[in-house]
């Protein structure tokens, strides 16, 4: 019995089988034209206001690719570098001359201006994935009233070197680690540079132009001279502006220093449970107030969605990117942020210069802000949205 | 075992009625496979041959123990004129468990498990908005199961009576999914879940003729079932699904009212071995508030069995039992101001392979809707295989009193 109840449900189940086989895939090809959903959508084409803007400085480090250095429209860098490897234990010789180059890459500020700066040996360890502003400038970290260098010339092509020597007897205790612990020199604008250099950092991916620091040393005896060229190191720049905020209708977006600006948007609009099919956020350039470098190869920002609303430097490490165009009109597509935005997560945006302009650039770049007179100037997004209407 | 089991436990499903993107979806309204092959009859039928979930007084004449379960398949051939879509589904279709304690007085104990409703659609729908051209996917899955423990009673031979407690849960699943065919637009998937359970009662009382001094009325029997109105109680949730971001949003929803519903079904045996049953059951959708426009669902149904041979020696194909039927039901869905219904032919066998152990089968060919004001027409075949074991248990000591 058992084997004929066996045999009779295996031949019901496998002929079930069979005709669940029969089914079709729906899709849009044979789909029906039903009328009679119970649900439809309705797509809508809204504009969110801005709320408010805050530009504010924050204390980053820069390491980029570039290191900016000089003086240029109010804003100064300063160059911070050090050589790493390659020294050798020698205690009986003398150095002849020590000469540091730099290769020259881009530039911030007037073509015809003059770079001028002046060397200072470093008296605090430091690090250039950690070193910022504040701390730079901070009293006794370099040895000040000693120069160890200097240099005054006009501004060099973007492809062009910087030569300067440096005091021997500073070389001189880098060739004696034992004796003495070195931390490298700070290269600081003086005031009758104009213009802002940016060099060729080290770890850059040719060390052909990262710089070098060319040591002639010879025996006590004067009988041997030797040529050593040092190409191994840390460095980086950090750059400082005073009074950018000047106009309270504007937001700003300073490479190098480093300032950015947060935007809050009015969500409230869209429902909770809207699909956020499209969302752009628009940004007008002042261009009479903005200052960026004609050599700098990135003009991007980068839009950010905040993940705290207290904490400026809580943000999602993929963001949105934009340039003005013409127009000075820039568009970034948020939809991600706005979505978050309807589902209750409203922290706003962070604006700041792309990774590779901010680190590596003194750009300045300033937009009409929620504060601005004119509402046609204000940051906007324009929003294309989807909720479910019952028929 | 019957605990322990789901509802929807084996689903081969692709795909079903679109129809059921509505309210609760498709009832299900079969009492069993026999059931099924009559024209969904049985409110009326006093032999006890099966275990009819829907009429509790029918069970006091069920003298061995029987464990029923079958499976429900079922193909929609859809069009709307021009296109047409086939979908199929298989489902479990319900198990049951009848125990005699007393043939004397007709106390029977059943239990089961049976599908009350069921909700699978798979709709495609276009559009162009806002500058957004776009596909809707709508599809729907899920349904109500009914639990149900009853007893029955029959103090004297002409009448029957029979209760049951019947615990209604399950859950309903809407979804959309929105696909943007524009360049630079997103989409998102919505879907609405909601969970539901009630607990209704359901009585009945069946009168037979064979139990009453008058002859001329011995072929006749009579039944009345009625089910108690009751309120889903409903906790739903949305879930949103975007390209990178997720949200779930729990929602206040209505309870979903079951309404009152009732059925009037005779039967008569014509011979040893004919019977013939009609049936009428209405549940009271009309005055049911959904978020869609709904109206009394009505099944009108008649079907004719040829009972199997019980002679010692019977050839196989006289020891099948044949069934064939027809009913006409109007649905609850009311689309586009139009009331759906829905009509079929159905036939069945009840084949034994071991003493009174059957194999129970149900055919089924219907048509449901039609092609005007963007409606669309179904063709409809159901296949329910069912299985019954039979088995005396408790009512031999009974008998020895």
């Amino acid at each position: 019995m058992a084997k004929q109840l066996r045999r009779c449900c295996l031949s019901s189940l496998l002929f079930l089988a069979a005709l669940v086989s029969c089914s079709d895939d729906p899709n849009i090809l044979n789909a029906l034209d039903t009328k009679f959903t119970d649900v439809d959508i309705e797509v809508i084409v809204d504009t969110l206001e801005s709320l408010s803007g805050t530009s504010f400085r924050q204390y980053v480090p820069m390491n980029g690719v570039y290191n900016m250095l000089g003086l240029s429209d109010g804003i100064e860098a300063r160059m911070a570098m050090q050589f790493t490897s390659g020294f050798v234990q020698r205690d009986t010789m003398e150095v002849v001359s020590a000469v540091l180059r730099l290769r020259a890459a881009t530039r911030f500020g007037d073509s015809t201006g003059t770079l001028s700066f002046n060397a200072y040996k470093i008296l605090r360890a430091w690090s250039s994935v950690t070193l910022t502003w504040d701390s730079l400038s901070a009293s006794g970290f370099y040895e000040d009233g000693v120069m160890r260098g200097t240099y005054s010339g006009p501004v060099n092509a973007d492809t062009g070197y910087v030569s300067f020597d440096l005091d021997t007897a500073l070389v001189r205790e880098w060739l004696q680690p034992s004796t003495f612990t070195s931390y490298g020199l700070v290269l600081l604008p003086n005031t009758s540079s104009t213009v802002a250099q940016g060099f060729i950092a080290f770890g850059t991916d040719s060390i052909q132009y990262v710089p070098t620091l060319t040591v002639i040393a010879r025996n006590n005896a004067g009988t041997f001279t030797d040529t050593t060229v040092y190409n191994i190191g840390n460095d980086t720049f950090l750059g400082n502006v005073d009074n950018l905020i000047t106009d309270p209708g504007r937001i700003y977006v300073q490479a190098g220093v480093v300032y950015r600006s947060t935007l809050l948007f009015d969500a409230s609009p869209v429902p909770e449970g809207a699909i956020v099919n499209k969302a752009d956020l628009l940004l007008q350039l002042d261009p009479t107030a903005s200052k960026v470098s004609k050599l700098s190869g990135d003009t991007l920002q980068a839009v950010h969605v905040r993940t705290s609303l207290t904490d400026t430097t809580k943000f999602e490490s993929v963001g949105a990117v934009g340039k003005p165009g013409a127009s000075g009109l820039v568009l970034y597509e948020i939809r991600h942020g706005v979505q978050l935005w309807v589902n209750g997560i409203n922290n706003g945006l962070l604006i700041r210069a792309s990774s590779l302009n901010e680190f590596s650039q003194l750009d300045q770049y300033v937009f009409y802000g929620p504060a601005e007179s004119n509402p046609a100037l204000r940051p906007k997004v324009l929003v294309t949205y989807t909720v479910e209407r019952r028929r | 075992m019957l605990v322990t089991m789901t509802i929807h436990p084996l689903t081969l499903a692709e795909g079903g009625s679109n129809y059921t993107i509505f309210g609760i979806g498709d009832l299900r309204l079969a009492g069993d496979p026999r059931s099924n092959a009559m024209g969904y009859t049985g409110i009326g039928i006093s032999d006890g041959l099966s275990v009819n979930v829907n009429a509790p007084a029918s069970w006091a004449r069920i003298t061995e123990t029987k464990l029923d379960a079958s499976l429900l398949h079922e193909s929609f051939h859809t069009t709307d004129g021009t296109k047409s879509l086939t979908l199929s589904l298989t489902n479990f279709s319900g198990a049951s468990l009848a125990v005699p304690i007393s043939q004397r007085f007709g106390i029977v104990i059943v239990g089961s498990m049976k599908p009350y409703s069921n909700k699978d659609y798979d709709v495609f729908t276009s559009g162009s908005q806002g500058g957004m051209d776009y596909l809707l996917n709508h599809e729907g899955s899920g349904g109500l199961g009914r639990g149900q423990i009853g007893v029955s009673l029959s103090p004297f031979p002409f009448i029957a009576a029979g209760a049951s407690f019947n615990y209604i849960f399950g859950s309903l699943e809407n979804s959309r999914t929105l696909l943007p065919t524009t360049l630079g637009y997103e989409g998102g998937k919505t879907t609405g879940r909601t969970s539901t359970n009630a607990i209704t009662s359901t009585a009945g009382v069946l009168l037979n003729g064979a139990g009453t001094p008058f002859s001329l009325l011995e072929p006749f029997s009579v039944g009345v079932v009625v089910t108690t109105k009751g309120y889903l109680k409903a906790d739903g949730e949305f879930l949103f699904e975007y390209p990178s971001e997720a949200d779930t949003i729990d929602i206040i929803v209505s309870d979903i009212p079951l309404p009152f519903s009732y059925g009037i079904g005779a039967s008569v045996r014509i011979g040893p071995r004919w019977t013939i049953a009609a049936d009428m059951f209405t549940q009271a959708w009309g005055t049911a508030t959904l978020t869609v426009p709904t109206r009394d669902a009505v099944l009108y149904g008649a079907g004719i069995e040829r009972s199997p041979s019980g002679a010692p020696g019977a050839s196989l194909l006289d020891r099948i039992a044949y069934r064939v039927g027809s009913y006409y039901y109007q649905t609850y869905y009311v689309v586009n101001g139009q009331g759906i219904d829905e009509w079929a032919v159905t036939t069945g066998l009840s084949v034994p392979f071991s003493g009174e152990n059957r194999l129970n089968f149900a055919f089924e060919y219907g048509e449901r809707g039609k092609i005007e004001k963007s409606l669309i027409k179904e063709r409809i075949f159901r296949l329910t295989v069912g299985i019954s074991l039979s088995e005396l248990w408790f009512q031999s000591y009974e008998d020895e009193i």
